[in-house]
């Protein structure tokens, strides 16, 4: 979480926590100052009482004193006193009774009071009332002496006393106790101010300490880093977590170092030769990435002249960059070397070429013409052996056509036979036509009879059916007594109903047969007439197989003359044959020798032609000329 | 033969059994017939009896639906061609006429020329139903009604009380 601050704050935080430390000590301090006041005032409230107490104690001693000069003189001078003793005392009493707060010392204060009261009472008043009514003869002064002596007024003052003195020891001794309250107070405030600063000294330089730490020790880890790099080592990893400007410049440098990475990779990957490599530009201002590309194009503008040269185009333009440019000057001078050497040797292969072309294209006549020679001789010796084998087969065949008529003649013969064997045949089957047909007929005419009989049986049906309804009409009219003969009619008329419908099936039997009939009548004469037209085509086949007789006798004398005649013709033939094959192997003879000679000058030529297509793939610099 | 012999024996369990309750109370017996393809129906009562078609002697002046006299028992009957009379229309198909039906009570007495008698059944008179007006018969006052299945009721008494029926007026 303190990794997120910025510098700013970690540098605030280190110098405020302290303060605020220091802060809180004095608020401490404060709050104990305050309270040694308080009791301070304690002490001095307590002294007023005792003083007051005091006071107390001087006017009452006025009164006895006013009193007792009045008793001895008579002279109103010294009422005085006693009158103004008892009118402080009263005042004072007033006052001091609310300040008091110990119930002892207050109860030592009222005894004391009721004392003077019962004094003033039975002691003071009733003198001064008594004096005022006397001389200051020596009677008289005899008189007040006695009534001095009679010592009242000391025993009520010694037991005033005695309650004072309880009053003051018991106020002395709340005086004391807060004495030493206000002592505590101060020592403990004492202890605060020096313990406490103390701690907070100590506390402060600790998180001074770890603030300025947690400053410090990732700008000495990149200075470890830059130092590295600085030394060329870029296998450095800067681990720093935090987020402020610190951070953010660790991040900075891992990107530096991961730039740096990447350029030396591009720059090992040229020193390879592989310049197939993209070197990013990450401004305008990137140096190092400019200086890369440049160097990029340059070795790739060498390289592809070169590869050009390869190619064998000689005509590139290539500039030397400066005069320190050592691979420019030697791909210069290269280059022109080469090109001064493929000229001349251009010209020396175009001469070389021309002539061993025109070698071939004579020689290559001269071989057409014998070999054009070569193939009319063979041509005509195969087409001598042609005639000589259509000879061969024609007698071949000859001989067969004369076998095939003999065999043909046979054939015909047995075919006569069995035609006049059909004839006969058929004429059996007309006989037996003519008798399905006349019984078909009779069918025919039967099956009509028993077509009328069932129309008799449907008009009996009819009429039942009629009948039986008159049956049911008359049951109707003959009421309750009718109604078992209108069950005989019911049943009556489903007989009939029954019967009218075995009728109908009768008819449509009957309609099928008689269609079935019809048919079979028409299907007879067609068979009649079939068997007619049989009978005539046989007889035609006959006249005609009698004339294929003859024909083929006649035929068969042809072949045989033929067969003589191409026997004659075959020995002539095998005479000029055996001319042809002498004429034939001089001519190829002649025709090996010259294509032997036309085979050297298209090696030749291949050769040349070969050494110019070498050259032509270098295309010379146009400006270098002989 | 045997196939016979089954359908009697059949037929015999089926006349055997007790008649089942086919009593149709507040019935009506009808006959049933046929004029070319429609079916037709009139109350049995008024039908004295069927008979087989002949053709009678044609009558001079006599209205169309009269189709002529025949002697009859002693009597000269009249036949009436119900198509022509209940105006039904003339249909292509010409079937051959094979029955006259008698309708009489004790005034009437005339022949009607039909198709085919079908059969006489009772029916309740619940299941015929009054025509609806709006039915293009001209003479649908002659009807009782019309059955379910499509058959049409004469009214016999109706028929028979009918004065056009009375040709010599």
């Amino acid at each position: 979480m303190l990794n997120n601050l910025s510098l700013k704050k970690k540098i605030l935080a280190g110098g405020l926590l302290p303060l605020f430390a220091i802060g809180l000590v004095n608020v401490l301090g404060l709050i104990n100052f305050n309270g040694v006041v308080e009791s301070y005032q304690w002490v001095s409230n307590a002294n007023k009482v005792i003083e007051m107490g005091n006071n107390i104690e001087k006017s009452a001693l006025n009164m006895q004193t006013g009193e007792r000069g009045y008793l001895l003189t008579g002279n109103n001078e010294f009422l005085e006193p006693y009158t103004n003793g008892a009118q402080s005392y009263k005042q004072t009493f007033k006052k001091l009774k609310p300040l008091i707060i110990i119930k002892e010392s207050l109860e030592a204060l009222s005894a004391a009071e009721e004392i003077l009261d019962g004094w003033k009472r039975d002691v003071a008043e009733p003198f001064i009332e008594k004096r005022k009514n006397m001389d200051n003869t020596p009677d008289s002064l005899k008189i007040i002496s006695d009534m001095v002596l009679t010592e009242k007024g000391k025993g009520y003052f010694d037991k005033y006393r005695q309650m004072m003195t309880v009053f003051e020891t018991s106020e002395k001794n709340l005086l004391q106790a807060r004495i030493r309250d206000a002592n505590n107070v101060v020592s403990m405030t004492n202890n605060i101010i020096i313990f406490g600063t103390a701690t907070v000294l100590v506390l402060a330089f600790f998180i001074s300490l770890f603030f300025v730490k947690m400053i410090t020790n990732p700008i000495l880890k990149i200075k470890e880093a830059a130092l590295k790099i600085g030394r060329g080592d870029l296998d450095v990893a800067i681990d720093i977590e935090s987020r402020d400007e610190v951070g953010e410049m660790a991040k900075a440098f891992t990107a530096m170092i991961e730039r740096l990475n990447k350029m030396s990779t591009i720059a090992h990957q040229i020193g390879e030769g592989n310049f197939n490599v993209t070197v990013e530009k990450y401004s305008d201002k990137d140096v190092l990435g400019n200086a890369f590309k440049d160097m990029l194009k340059n070795l790739n503008n060498i390289a592809g002249v070169a590869h050009q040269i390869g190619q064998g185009n000689l005509n590139v333009t290539f500039a030397k960059r400066s005069q320190n440019d050592l691979l420019g000057i030697a791909l210069e001078n290269m280059l022109a070397n080469i090109n001064a050497i493929m000229f001349e040797l251009k010209h020396s292969v175009l001469s070389l070429n021309s002539a061993a072309s025109e070698i071939l294209a004579t020689t290559t006549q001269v071989s057409a013409s014998a070999s054009q020679t070569s193939s009319a001789v063979a041509q005509t010796s195969s087409s001598i052996e042609q005639i000589k084998q259509t000879a061969k087969s024609s007698s071949a065949k000859a001989v067969q056509t004369s076998e095939s008529t003999s065999k043909a003649m046979e054939i015909a013969k047995s075919g006569t036979q069995g035609l006049v064997e059909n004839m006969q045949g058929l004429a059996q089957i007309k006989e037996k036509m003519d008798l399905i047909a006349s019984n078909i007929i009779l069918l025919s005419q039967q099956s009509q009879q028993i077509g009328e009989i069932t129309s008799t049986v449907e008009d009996i049906a009819n009429q039942s059916n009629m009948l039986a309804v008159n049956a049911s009409i008359e049951a109707v009219k003959a009421g309750e007594q009718g109604k078992g003969f209108s069950v005989v009619a019911i049943e009556l008329k489903n007989l009939s109903e029954q019967s009218k419908q075995g009728a109908k099936q009768v008819q449509k039997i009957l309609a099928d047969i008689q269609k079935v009939t019809g048919t079979l009548v028409m299907v007879a004469e067609q068979g009649a007439k079939a068997v007619e037209s049989g009978v005539k085509q046989a007889q035609n086949a006959k006249t005609s197989m009698d004339q294929l007789n003859a024909t083929v006798q006649s035929a068969a004398n042809a072949g045989k003359q033929i067969a003589a005649s191409y026997e004659q013709e075959l020995a002539g033939m095998d005479q000029i044959s055996g001319a042809m094959s002498s004429v034939k192997e001089a001519t190829m003879q002649n025709l090996s020798s010259i294509k032997q000679v036309e085979e050297s000058a298209h090696d030749l030529n291949a050769l040349s032609q070969k050494l110019k297509e070498v050259m032509e793939r270098y295309t010379i610099a146009r400006n270098i000329k002989q | 033969m045997n196939n016979v012999r089954n359908t009697l024996r059949q037929r015999a369990i089926k006349a055997a059994k007790k008649l089942e309750n086919t009593e149709i109370i507040d019935g009506i017996e009808l006959i049933y017939f046929r004029i070319e393809s429609e079916t037709y129906a009139i109350e049995a009562g008024v039908v004295s009896e069927v008979h087989k078609y002949k053709e009678p002697t044609p009558v001079p002046f006599t209205p169309a639906y009269i189709q002529g006299v025949f002697h009859m028992r002693g009597n000269f009957v009249s036949l009436v061609n119900l198509k022509i009379f209940l105006g039904i229309p003339e249909q292509n198909e010409k079937v051959a006429t094979l029955c006259i039906l008698f309708l009489s009570d004790e005034n009437m007495e005339f022949g009607v020329a039909v198709d085919e008698v079908i059969e006489q059944k009772r029916v309740s008179k619940k299941e015929i139903q009054t025509l609806t007006a709006g039915f293009d018969l001209p003479r649908a006052d002659l009807i009782l009604g019309v059955m379910e299945n499509g058959v049409i009721v004469l009214d016999g008494k109706k028929l028979l009380a009918d004065p056009t029926m009375i040709v010599h007026k």
